[in-house]
C-alpha cells in the first residue's frame, strides 16, 4: 500500500549497508550505498518543515526547534534540574526556594550573567514553584540522557509496518516509577497542551526504546518493560502526559523519513523542499530558529554571487555524505555488527569496570581486547574515547580520556558523571579520533560556514571595494586577475 | 642578535624566489583591478615555513604595535612546528600564541587552550590575545584565533596541500567581519593530499584555483635539507607526481651522516647489516623478498609484515648502537610506515626508548630526521600495494622518504612493488646511486 500524504509518497524503503559496507571491506567513496541514520532531531525537523530539514541535512543548521536567542538555556536547565534531583535522590534535598537560587548561582557560574538570568528567571523558578514537593519522588533509578537507538524501530501503516533507524536521547527516565520525561523551555502558563512538536519528539524516543529487545538491554535492567512507561513532556509549567495511539504520529514520521531520505540523495529534492515550505517571508514563522537561514536580503557585492552560489552549493552533498561515512556507518556498525566484528575492525574494546572514583574509571581489559586502543595510542597518540555503559542500543555514552595503563588496568578520567551500576562497558573511538577521515561534525561546521558566506556581501560599492573577503571572491568566481606579487 | 638583524641575515641568504615569496607577501592584497594573493609552492627541505616565518617578522617589524598575523595550519603538529621557527627568529613565545582546544594554559610559553568562543578566558586573557602579534591556530579552530584576533590583521595558511576548497572557503566566511589585509597559501600540492571520501572534496585549494582560472605561485626549488642522493630519490618520486625537479643546496649536497657530526663505529655492527648502515651510502633499497611470510590484514583493512617489522626494529637497534653524535648522543632513527598497523608492530618490537621513533607518515608531515628508515609493508602474490597506488594518496610515499637528511633507507618487496606496473615505485629503484640490498634474511 502506498499513501500520498502531502505529496510524498509513503512508506519509503530504507536502505541499510550491507555486510560488506559494514565490514568495510568496500572503498568508502562518493555518495553512500545506504540511507542516513537520523537521530530524533532531525525527524522533528523533517515534521516541522521541509526546508528546516534541508538546511539541517545540507546546511549544518538544525536550530528550526530552538527559538532565536535561547540558544544554551534548555541545555543548562535540563542539566540543573537533573543535578538537582541526582541531589535529591541522595537526601540532599534544597530547603527553599532561595537555597534552589543560590545552588543554581553556583552551578551555572560558568555561564554569561545573562543566560544565568533568564534561565532562573523564566524556567527554573517556575519549574520549582509547582515540582519542590515532587523532588521527594527523586530515587536512585532516574537516570538523565540515556542515549538509545536501534537501526529496525517499526512504524504502522495501514497493514503494513516498515522499519527505519532511529536513534536519540532520553531527558529523564525512571524506572521506578515508570515515566519517561521529556523536559522543554518551550510553553507558556496558560498552555492546554504540549508545545509544537514535543509529543512526537517524546513518542519517537519511546518508539525507539520499546522497540529495542530484551537481549540487548543492559544486563541489570532486563526485566523492565518500556511499553507500560508513561509518556510525559514537562514545560516549566506544566506536565502533559502524551497518548500514544496516535494514528498521526506514526504517519508523520512516515512522511519525515521520506523527505530525509529524498534531500540526503540530493537532485531535484532540494527544490521540492522549498516548495512545500511551511512559511514565506510574510508570514513567517516567528518561533522558528531557522528563519534566519530562510529569509535574508540578497546583498548587491560580490557581484559574483551567482557563482559563488552556484560553486558552493556543490559541496553540501559531499559534505553530508562524508557525515554519513564517517558517524552513520559507525552507527549502523554499532547496531548490526557481532561486537567479535567490531574488534577486529578495531573499533571496540570491551572490558569490566574495576571502580569508579573522583571522576576516574578504572577497567580491566584483556590483552587481547586492548589492541585497538593501543593501536590508537601509538599510531595516532589518540588519548580519547568513547565509554559506553550498557549497550549501544541503550546506554550511556562518556567522553572517556585515557590517563595510565598499568598491565591490563586502564585507568580513564570519564568527569563527575552519575553512571548506572554495570560490569561490563564498551570502549570505541573519540568521535575526534583521527583515525577516521575528520570528526564528522567538522564537516557540519563547514558546511555552515559555507552557507553563511555565500549570503553575505555589501549594499554600498565602495565599502565591498574596500573589503578583501568580497574581492577575493570576487577574483575566485568573478573577474578580478589573481596576481602572486605586484608588478 | 636583534630580530632585525636575524631578518637581514636569512634574507641574503635567501635565494631570488624565496625573496620575492616574501616581498609579495608583505603587500597589501587590494591592488586595483587585481588581487595579490601569494601562493609559495615549496617541496620538503625548501624552507617554506621559514619564508612565512621571514614574512610574519619582517610584517611585525614594518607595521609596529597594532598589527597582527593569523597563522593556520591543518594540524596541530604544523601549528607548533611554526611556533617554533617564529620563536628561533627571535620572536619571544609569550608573543606568539598557539591557540588549541586542550585545556591547558601556558602564557609564558605561548600555549593557550580555550573554548572556540573564548568565554572561559578572563576580559584581561582576550585583551592579551588581542594584543597579541602573532596567532596560530588550526583552519578547524580558527574561531578561536578569530575571536581574538586585533584590529588589522593578516591570514597565512600553511600546508595547503591538506585544504580543500570547502574547508578554505568556510575559513574565508568567518573572516567576514574583519577584512584582512592580505592572504597567503604555503606549502606543497604533492605531498600529504585531503583525506575525504567525496571526489568533489578531493582536491587542494590550489589545485581548485588553478581550475577556475591560472594562479601563479612562487615555485621554490632549492632545498636544504637532504643529500643529493636521498634528492634523487625524492626527485624519482617528484616525476611520477608531475612535479619539477628540485636541487640540493651546497651546504647539505654531500652532508650524510658523518658530515651531520655522527661517528660509525662499524664493529658493534652485524656484517650483513654493514652495508646498509655504511654512511656513504646515503639512500639505501632493501629487498625484503627473503624476509619470513606475506603481509598479514589486521582491523580497519591496515596491514602488517611481521618479518619487515623485526627488520626495521633490528636496523633502529643498529643504528643507534653504531652512530654517536658530537654531543656523544647516540642516534636515534625514525621509523615511518602508511599503514597504523605496521606501527604498532615495529613498536612492540623495539625498546621503550626507541618507540616514540616509530610514526605512520601522516604524523611525520613537517618534521625532518638525520636518518628515516621506511617500511612499505606490502607483500603479496597479487601485487597489490592497495592505497600506495591511489593517484592522490600515494603522495605518502613521497612524504616519507623526503623526511631524510642524511641517510633514508628503504625496506619493500621487490617482487609486489616492481613489475606491477606500479610507476612511483619503479622509477625509486631506478634512482642512480641507488645502494640496493638484495638476499636478507
Amino acid at each position: 500500500m502506498v499513501i500520498f500524504m502531502d505529496e510524498r509518497a509513503i512508506p519509503v524503503s530504507w536502505r541499510r549497508p550491507e555486510k560488506e559496507v559494514l565490514l568495510e571491506n568496500r572503498y568508502k567513496y562518493s555518495r553512500p550505498p545506504f540511507d542516513p541514520f537520523p537521530t530524533v532531531t532531525n525527524l522533528i525537523n523533517a515534521s516541522k518543515c521541509p526546508v528546516a530539514i534541508l538546511h539541517d541535512i545540507l546546511h549544518g543548521v538544525e536550530d528550526a526547534m530552538i527559538p532565536l536567542g535561547k540558544y544554551g538555556l534548555g541545555t543548562l536547565y535540563q542539566r540543573f534540574i537533573a543535578h538537582l534531583k541526582i541531589c535529591a535522590a541522595r537526601n540532599d534535598f534544597p530547603s527553599s526556594s532561595s537555597d534552589i537560587h543560590y545552588r543554581f548561582e553556583t552551578f551555572a557560574s560558568d555561564e554569561k550573567e545573562k543566560t544565568r538570568s533568564d534561565c532562573w528567571r523564566y524556567y527554573v523558578e517556575p519549574w520549582c514553584s509547582k515540582r519542590l514537593v515532587n523532588l521527594s519522588e527523586a530515587n536512585e533509578n532516574i537516570f538523565f540522557e540515556l542515549s538509545i537507538a536501534n537501526a529496525y524501530v517499526p512504524f504502522k501503516l495501514g497493514e503494513k509496518t516498515p522499519t527505519y533507524p532511529l536513534r536519540g536521547r532520553i531527558d529523564e527516565i525512571d524506572l521506578k516509577n515508570q515515566r519517561i520525561i521529556e523536559r522543554t523551555i518551550k510553553g507558556k502558563r496558560t498552555d492546554q497542551s504540549p508545545p509544537p512538536l514535543k509529543d512526537f519528539q517524546l513518542w519517537l524516543l519511546w518508539k525507539t526504546l520499546s522497540s529495542i529487545e530484551k537481549k540487548n538491554y543492559p544486563e541489570r535492567w532486563g526485566k523492565v518493560n518500556f511499553e507500560d512507561f508513561e509518556l510525559i513532556v514537562e514545560t516549566p509549567y506544566h506536565d502533559f502526559v502524551v497518548e500514544k495511539d496516535n494514528p498521526d504520529l506514526q504517519k508523520r514520521a512516515h512522511v519525515a523519513y521520506a523527505w530525509i531520505k529524498d534531500l540526503a540523495g540530493g537532485g531535484k529534492s532540494e527544490y521540492e523542499a522549498y516548495q512545500h515550505r511551511t512559511c514565506n517571508h510574510i508570514t513567517t514563522d516567528t518561533e522558528c530558529g531557522a528563519r534566519l537561514a530562510c529569509f535574508r536580503r540578497p546583498y548587491k557585492h560580490p557581484t559574483c554571487r551567482g557563482e559563488v552560489h552556484k560553486e558552493i552549493r556543490k559541496f553540501y552533498p559531499p559534505l553530508f555524505w562524508q557525515q554519513m561515512w564517517d558517524d552513520h556507518l559507525f552507527r549502523y556498525q554499532l547496531l548490526m555488527l557481532e561486537k567479535k566484528d567490531l574488534g577486529d575492525l578495531g573499533y571496540l574494546s570491551e572490558g569490566r569496570v574495576v571502580s569508579l572514583k573522583d571522576g576516574k574509571i578504572e577497567m580491566k581489559i584483556d590483552p587481547g581486547q586492548a589492541a585497538p586502543i593501543l593501536v590508537r595510542r601509538t599510531s595516532s597518540g589518540e588519548r580519547n574515547n568513547l565509554l559506553v555503559i550498557g549497550s549501544f542500543f541503550l546506554g550511556f555514552e562518556l567522553d572517556a580520556t585515557l590517563e595510565e595503563i598499568s598491565g591490563d588496568k586502564f585507568v580513564m578520567s570519564v568527569g563527575k558523571k552519575k553512571i548506572p551500576p554495570s560490569e561490563r562497558a564498551m570502549i570505541l573511538p573519540a568521535e575526534s579520533s583521527i583515525l577516521r577521515t575528520s570528526p564528522w561534525w567538522l564537516s557540519r561546521y563547514t558546511q555552515r560556514d559555507l552557507f553563511n558566506l555565500e549570503r553575505w556581501g555589501y549594499e554600498i560599492e565602495a565599502k565591498a571595494k574596500e573589503h578583501s573577503v568580497i574581492q577575493l571572491l570576487e577574483c575566485v568566481f568573478g573577474t578580478k586577475k589573481i596576481v602572486r606579487e605586484r608588478p | 642578535m636583534m630580530v632585525e638583524d636575524k631578518i637581514a641575515r636569512l634574507r641574503s641568504t635567501f635565494d631570488n624566489p624565496q625573496n620575492r615569496a616574501v616581498d609579495a607577501i608583505l603587500e597589501h592584497c587590494l591592488a586595483g583591478e587585481e588581487f595579490v594573493f601569494p601562493i609559495v609552492d615549496g617541496p620538503p627541505g625548501t624552507g617554506k615555513t621559514t619564508v612565512g616565518a621571514v614574512a610574519v617578522a619582517e610584517y611585525l617589524q614594518q607595521m609596529g604595535t597594532r598589527a597582527q598575523v593569523l597563522y593556520m595550519c591543518y594540524t596541530h603538529y604544523a601549528a607548533s612546528q611554526a611556533k617554533e621557527t617564529l620563536e628561533k627568529l627571535g620572536l619571544p613565545p609569550e608573543k606568539v600564541v598557539r591557540l588549541t582546544y586542550e585545556m591547558q594554559k601556558n602564557w609564558e610559553k605561548g600555549i593557550v587552550g580555550c573554548r572556540p568562543d573564548l568565554s572561559d578566558l578572563s576580559s584581561n586573557e582576550i585583551r592579551r590575545l588581542k594584543q597579541c602579534p602573532v596567532l596560530l591556530s588550526t583552519l578547524y579552530g580558527s574561531k578561536r584565533a578569530l575571536e581574538a584576533r586585533g584590529t588589522k590583521c593578516r591570514v597565512i595558511v600553511d600546508e595547503f596541500s591538506q585544504v580543500d576548497p570547502a574547508m578554505f572557503f568556510s575559513t574565508v566566511s568567518k573572516l567576514t567581519k574583519y577584512n584582512p589585509s592580505g592572504y597567503a597559501l604555503l606549502g606543497d600540492p604533492k605531498q600529504l593530499p585531503v583525506v575525504t571520501t567525496q571526489p568533489l572534496l578531493s582536491s587542494n585549494i590550489k589545485s581548485y584555483l588553478d581550475g577556475r582560472k591560472p594562479t601563479p605561485s612562487h615555485k621554490l626549488n632549492i632545498q636544504h635539507r637532504m643529500h643529493e642522493d636521498i634528492c634523487a630519490a625524492v626527485n624519482s618520486l617528484r616525476a611520477d607526481l608531475g612535479a619539477y625537479p628540485i636541487e640540493s643546496s651546497k651546504d647539505v649536497k654531500d652532508r650524510d651522516l658523518l658530515g651531520l657530526k655522527y661517528t660509525w663505529d662499524k664493529n658493534v655492527v652485524d656484517s650483513d647489516l654493514r652495508d646498509i648502515l655504511d654512511p656513504s651510502n646515503p639512500f639505501v633499497i632493501v629487498n625484503t623478498d627473503s624476509m619470513g611470510e606475506n603481509e598479514q590484514r589486521v582491523f580497519r583493512g591496515s596491514v602488517k609484515n611481521v618479518a619487515e617489522a623485526e627488520f626495521a626494529a633490528r636496523l633502529s637497534i643498529m643504528f643507534q648502537n653504531s652512530f654517536k653524535g658530537a654531543d656523544d648522543k647516540r642516534l636515534t632513527p625514525l621509523i615511518l610506515s602508511p599503514y597504523a598497523a605496521q606501527v604498532n608492530e615495529i613498536s612492540s618490537k623495539l625498546p621503550p626508548m626507541l618507540q616514540e621513533s616509530c610514526l605512520t607518515v601522516y604524523r611525520a608531515q613537517g618534521r625532518e630526521y638525520p636518518c628515516v628508515i621506511v617500511s612499505f609493508v606490502r607483500k603479496n602474490p597479487a601485487k597489490t600495494i592497495g592505497f600506495l597506488d591511489d593517484l592522490i594518496l600515494k603522495a605518502q610515499t613521497y612524504v616519507a622518504c623526503s623526511r631524510a637528511q642524511g641517510k633514508l633507507v628503504v625496506l619493500l618487496s621487490f617482487n609486489t612493488f616492481l613489475g606491477a606496473g606500479h610507476r612511483a615505485f619503479e622509477y625509486l629503484s631506478q634512482t642512480p646511486k641507488a645502494y640496493v640490498v638484495d638476499g636478507i634474511k
